[in-house]
């Protein structure tokens, strides 16, 4: 099989699942993050932490993430599906006007992957301080679960939809621009500890001279070089392994040319792992 | 300095405090919320006891004062069921009569005395006198005939029995 077609058939199958965990569990970023509140919520209320379904979701998507490193955020999560969408719509766009977005600075964007931990210690601190649910109505993430629930929010969400649109611009803007700068899931999940066996590292000795090719195709333009300080922000995409013209991308699981099976494997364990935590429709 | 996968370790050590930090909120928490419970039983249980105290306080007083009302109730009322005096009574004993005479003071009987024994015989009639003592501690002539002097026993009763008609107020 030629590298063309392959890497057809892998964004063909990263796609369709996507979709499918768009249409079969919409809800489970929103949940997850639900039971990061409810931790913070429950010691501002000095009340223990019990197993509520939000706690379990939370627990449940760590769990996997320190396993198979972040595939739920590549491939499973509603927010990076629609950020994808944008950004396929938008790069259709940009090749059809021939015209090019600005990218960011890659200075800039390292900095900028630093906020979404603001992000988290914000709303951590709102919840400590009791004041998170005067800020519902503005929470980006709300209005987007009540789309994704096929329901339409309210006016006093007003200043969510308007994050959201901000955000959606973003999207459009630069690939996974929600994920690597402001996602707050994103953020414990990239402070998580994740198995080395499955991150990706580049054999660099028989790389080409000055090539990127990774690099720059990797969402989240990350040093793709296994265990760094930085490979908690690998969303597993497999779009580097299926980009090297050299074949030097590899986890440490080695099994070449039958990804897909293992992307397939992975879906619908998670898939599995969400219907147990009741997070499926 | 950690060697291989650096990272990973720190971000492992990272995620263990964090557990460990939850699970150590969790169980003070929880012997916390115990403490708790247990002081608001004790609480309760202290406010049962001076209740029940009170209670019983309050139900002795309530006694006394009907005691005492009962008391002067019977003080004042003027007329008991018997009649003051000295009355004669006969009853049909084994073999014959007995007469009794009973005094009757503030409607009260203070006193049975065996007059007359008839012919009945003098060991059953001495062990029948027992239904006196009984009679006048229970202050009717309803009481049980001794065992072995039956007759006797009766007879006595339906003589004070007679007697006490006679004392009855209309």
């Amino acid at each position: 099989m030629d590298r063309k077609k392959r890497q057809k058939i892998q964004k063909g199958v990263r796609i369709t699942i996507q979709l499918v965990f768009l249409l079969l569990a919409p809800a489970v970023f929103t949940s997850a993050f639900a039971g990061v509140k409810y931790i913070f919520t429950q010691f501002a209320a000095s009340q223990m932490l019990e197993w509520s379904s939000f706690f379990k979701a939370l627990l449940g998507i760590c769990l996997f993430t320190m396993v198979f490193g972040r595939f739920f955020c590549g491939y499973a999560c509603a927010f990076g599906t629609l950020g994808d969408l944008l950004y396929m719509f938008s790069t259709f766009i940009q090749k059809k006007t021939k015209k090019k977005l600005p990218k960011i600075p890659e200075r800039i964007s390292y900095y900028a992957r630093k906020v979404k931990y603001l992000v988290l210690a914000g709303v951590a601190v709102a919840c400590l301080l009791g004041v998170y649910d005067k800020f519902r109505g503005s929470s980006p993430w709300d209005v987007f679960s009540r789309l994704t629930s096929l329901q339409l929010p309210g006016r006093d969400y007003f200043v969510g939809i308007i994050i959201l649109l901000i955000i959606m611009v973003g999207m459009i803007w630069e690939e996974r621009f929600f994920c690597k700068y402001l996602c707050p899931m994103g953020a414990i999940f990239s402070l998580l500890p994740i198995l080395s066996a499955v991150l990706y590292r580049r054999e660099r000795q028989s790389c080409i001279n000055g090539c990127s090719a990774c690099k720059r195709q990797c969402p989240v333009s990350l040093n793709i070089d296994g265990d760094t300080k930085d490979s908690g922000e690998c969303i597993q995409c497999n779009q580097c392994l299926i980009t090297c013209p050299k074949d030097n991308i590899h986890t440490g699981i080695k099994v070449r040319g039958n990804e897909v099976w293992l992307i397939v494997g992975k879906a619908l364990l998670l898939l599995l792992v969400c219907f147990l935590l009741q997070l499926t429709r | 300095m950690l060697g291989k996968h650096t990272h990973f370790k720190l971000k492992l050590i990272n995620f263990i405090i964090i557990v460990i930090v939850l699970y150590i909120y969790n169980i003070n928490l929880d012997l916390w919320e115990t403490k708790e419970a247990l002081q608001t039983e004790q609480k309760r249980a202290e406010l049962a006891t001076q209740t029940l105290t009170e209670l019983e306080g309050s139900l002795d007083s309530i006694v006394t004062e009907y005691t005492k009302q009962n008391e002067e109730a019977q003080e004042t009322e003027e007329t008991y069921l018997w009649k003051d005096g000295t009355y004669e009574g006969v009853g049909s004993g084994f073999a014959g009569e007995l007469t009794v005479g009973v005094t009757i003071e503030k409607g009260i009987i203070t006193d049975i005395q065996l007059l007359d024994s008839g012919s009945d015989d003098a060991a059953y009639v001495n062990m029948a006198v027992g239904v006196i003592d009984d009679m006048l501690a229970k202050q009717t002539y309803q009481v049980d005939a001794v065992s072995g002097a039956t007759f006797s026993s009766n007879g006595i009763m339906d003589a004070v029995a007679d007697a006490l008609r006679q004392a009855e107020n209309p």
